[in-house]
């Protein structure tokens, strides 16, 4: 009798187990799609596409962040901040606090020949983090185009 | 007498209580069964909910086009690989959400390609399973992802 009770109660219970997980709605913010992509994406011209790969690449590293994933057939760069800011580019919290503990992911196309889009998403989302990154990029590309033509 | 009726009655206690048990356990296993038939066609509808075709698709545009939805949403790209290509992303934070696209070609002569998606929620707390089959939500996340790959695939064709 104990058994029939105990196979009973096991079998009628699995199904109250399980449960439905509550999805967030990932596209509740879609009317400002658009408006974040402009401020998320850096235009740069006259560049060849490896030598923009490594700038972005100099910049992730500016914000002390370690690389997590690079694909160069896809144009795609992620990578996390150091847990905490180590002070790589002290100028830095001029503009923002620093990358600790945010993930950024970054992606190059091209738009044109010669011409790309780079757009960097950070982790939580954060203005101040699309601004640094977009100034630390062109700081990085100004520097070489600086050095290249006084050479 | 009465204690033959007794005995009597005992059993027939037992053997009713014997007797529920056995219904007890057909109804279960017949509402497993009922629901193993039912879970197969969700198991089907699964991969049609997760996949669209792209005929004569530009694959880097058709990337390009995952990696615009996948940003746009806050989704962090953990893992990549060319030839397949395959995304896996993550959503923000230690309970995340996880998004794993699968580009394949499935002709090539005509450079028709198959895109899978498939959305993984994070686990439950012990002794917690997640239902079979997918809830009104997730629907509408796999309609949603894909209304604006479409129109983020489009876009990337446009300036080419």
């Amino acid at each position: 009798m104990k058994l029939y009770l105990l196979v009973l109660s096991m079998l009628l219970s699995t199904p109250g187990c399980s449960s439905q997980q509550r999805i967030p709605d990932f596209f509740a913010t879609q009317d400002q799609f658009s408006a974040n992509r402009v401020l998320q994406t850096t235009r740069v011209e006259d560049m060849e596409y490896e030598t923009l790969l490594a700038h972005v690449v100099d910049s992730l590293l500016d914000l002390d962040c370690t690389l997590q994933e690079t694909n160069k057939q896809f144009g795609l760069i992620s990578a996390t901040g150091a847990p905490r800011y180590r002070g790589n580019l002290r100028t830095i919290y001029q503009y923002w606090a620093g990358c600790a503990g945010h993930e950024v992911t970054v992606k190059v196309t091209r738009s044109a020949p010669g011409q790309f889009d780079v757009r960097a998403t950070f982790l939580p989302p954060e203005p101040e983090a699309d601004r640094t990154f977009k100034l630390l990029l062109e700081r990085s590309i100004a520097q070489t185009r600086v050095s290249e033509a006084s050479s | 007498m009465s204690t033959n009726n007794i005995t009597v009655s005992q059993i027939s206690v037992a053997q009713i209580l014997r007797l529920l048990g056995y219904c007890a356990l057909l109804v279960s296993v017949t509402m497993h069964g009922a629901q193993a038939a039912e879970f197969d066609p969700v198991d089907l509808n699964d991969s049609s909910l997760q996949s669209r075709r792209f005929e004569q698709a530009h694959v880097e545009d058709l990337v390009s086009a995952c990696f615009s939805v996948i940003q746009d949403i806050g989704f962090h790209v953990v893992e990549t690989e060319s030839e397949p290509a395959v995304i896996v992303a993550n959503s923000y934070g230690t309970n995340h959400f996880s998004l794993t696209i699968n580009l394949q070609r499935t002709d090539e002569a005509s450079a028709d390609y198959r895109l899978r998606l498939m959305l993984d929620l994070p686990p439950l707390p012990p002794g917690k399973s997640h239902q079979p089959g997918n809830s009104p939500e997730e629907i509408d996340f796999y309609q949603n992802f894909f209304n604006h790959l479409n129109k983020a695939y489009f876009t990337a064709r446009a300036i080419q």
